[in-house]
């Protein structure tokens, strides 16, 4: 969608970075014209007007001016701040890694309205409730769908035959689930259970609120992790950096608790 | 940039140019400019900025206690006698430590960390002088930890983190004050400055 010279749009900031002086290098997710690389000028002053609207997970009714190279921010409210997901480290580590995975999945322009509401439905409830890890498997899933990447998880990638109970492996490179007489070929087929298969069919079929209701146990949880893992690997060629952070929080902090009680 | 791009300028005027340029802020234009300055420039004026730049390079090194740029270790700040030892100020850059210093409101040590946790930017809790902080809280001298990270999200992670583990190892940890800046207009601020504002309010 070409842009007017001045335009208004609401925006989610996923990424920020420091650019010159007192400036920030945005990476804006917006419903109309998808992602924007913007600049914010003198927003690291500490008497910015704009510069509290603009903090990373923001989602900001903003003004742009269209630049040579990049648009500039010339207004900016904050709409919704997600303030509990910012007070506490668990959550936050989650909802960074998801925007990392939806700045991966977004190429520079190109909209695609229902996954930017995706992931604002994903970190609203994020903030929300306490068990996070089956909303992050329904979003990299619904991702991996919304972006064309959604594996086959209905018959058999290869034969196209019905599965049959049992024995089943999950491949990137093929694009779905394997019964085992065609396995061979892909060297990157894993096994896949009945159960977590379900479970996908699920999460891929139905709304948040109704895949929030599922109750998954910690193997299984698990087993989807690594499966989705490797799925988001093969598709985006490459590891997400925010990974790493997830796995050291998760270490550390093993049990869900309310940081936002205990900071100073 | 290839040096092919300056080729009407002489070789080692071509190559400051590209010199300059890697600085950050410095455009090609701004490097040309300066360039053609310090040609015009008195040798040993010249000189002095180039021993000024070695000099930097080859004598600064990092506090082994505080982490800060200095060149004797430790640095005058933790050697200091009149300053108060049990309180430690954890910031992120050595830029930072200036911006205090102006304030003479402080008068404890310091604790520069060298970056904020940023996972989109790979920067993890391994890239910081995290480890080192801890280390200075052994033995029982150490009495505030006061988390001076920038009041952004990336500076908040920081803060909320190295809070949880040193919580259990100093008696006071304190987070600077969050809300309206001096100069600030109330109309513009966003709902989470006022918010903090809010909740930090003062008796006057």
């Amino acid at each position: 969608m070409s842009r007017p010279r001045s335009f208004n749009t609401e925006a989610l900031v996923v990424r920020s970075t420091e650019l010159g002086e007192a400036d920030r290098l945005l990476t804006l997710l917006t419903p109309a014209y998808g992602k924007l690389q913007v600049s914010a000028r003198g927003v690291r002053k500490a008497t910015s007007k704009l510069g509290g609207h603009l903090d990373l997970l923001t989602r900001s009714s903003l003004t742009l001016s269209q630049g040579q190279s990049l648009d500039t921010i010339t207004g900016a409210e904050a709409v919704e701040t997600f303030m509990a997901l910012k007070a506490d480290l668990r959550a936050l580590s989650k909802a960074l890694y998801l925007l990392e995975l939806a700045d991966a999945f977004h190429p520079l322009g190109s909209p695609n309205p229902p996954a930017y509401d995706l992931l604002l439905e994903t970190l609203r409830v994020l903030e929300s409730t306490a068990d996070h890890e089956l909303a992050l498997r329904f979003c990299e899933l619904r991702l991996l769908d919304l972006c064309g990447f959604l594996p086959q998880l209905a018959q058999c990638v290869q034969c196209q035959e019905k599965l049959l109970p049992g024995g089943h492996f999950l491949s990137p490179a093929a694009g779905g689930v394997l019964c085992p007489a065609c396995k061979a070929p892909f060297a990157d087929a894993a096994p896949i259970s009945v159960e977590a298969l379900k479970v996908l069919r699920y999460l891929a079929t139905n709304l948040l609120a109704a895949a929030m209701r599922v109750n998954v146990g910690p193997p299984l949880q698990r087993e989807l992790a690594a499966l989705l893992s490797n799925l988001l690997r093969y598709t985006l060629e490459r590891e997400l950096r925010s990974a790493a952070f997830l796995r050291t929080i998760a270490q550390q902090w093993p049990k869900a608790e309310g940081l936002a009680a205990s900071a100073p | 940039m290839t040096t092919n791009e300056f080729l009407p300028a002489a070789a080692p005027v071509a190559r400051l140019i590209q010199e300059l340029h890697k600085l950050p802020g410095v455009g090609t234009k701004t490097a040309q400019r300066l360039t053609y300055y310090l040609v015009r420039m008195p040798e040993e004026e010249a000189r002095a900025l180039a021993q000024a730049i070695i000099a930097v390079k080859e004598r600064i090194i990092l506090c082994s206690q505080c982490q800060n740029l200095t060149e004797t270790d430790p640095c005058p700040i933790c050697t200091d006698p009149a300053r108060d030892q049990t309180a430690i100020c954890v910031l992120e850059e050595p830029l930072d430590v200036l911006a205090l210093e102006r304030t003479r409101c402080y008068k404890g040590l310091y604790h520069v960390l060298h970056g904020v946790i940023s996972p989109i930017n790979g920067i993890g809790v391994e890239e910081l002088k995290i480890r080192e902080l801890l280390v200075r809280l052994k033995g029982d001298t150490v009495q505030e930890i006061v988390l001076a990270t920038n009041p952004n999200l990336e500076g908040e992670a920081t803060a909320m983190y190295v809070h949880r583990l040193v919580s259990p190892l100093v008696p006071r940890v304190t987070r600077l004050a969050r809300g309206l800046p001096v100069g600030g207009d109330l109309e513009y601020a966003d709902q989470v400055t006022l918010t903090r504002a809010f909740q930090g309010r003062n008796e006057m």
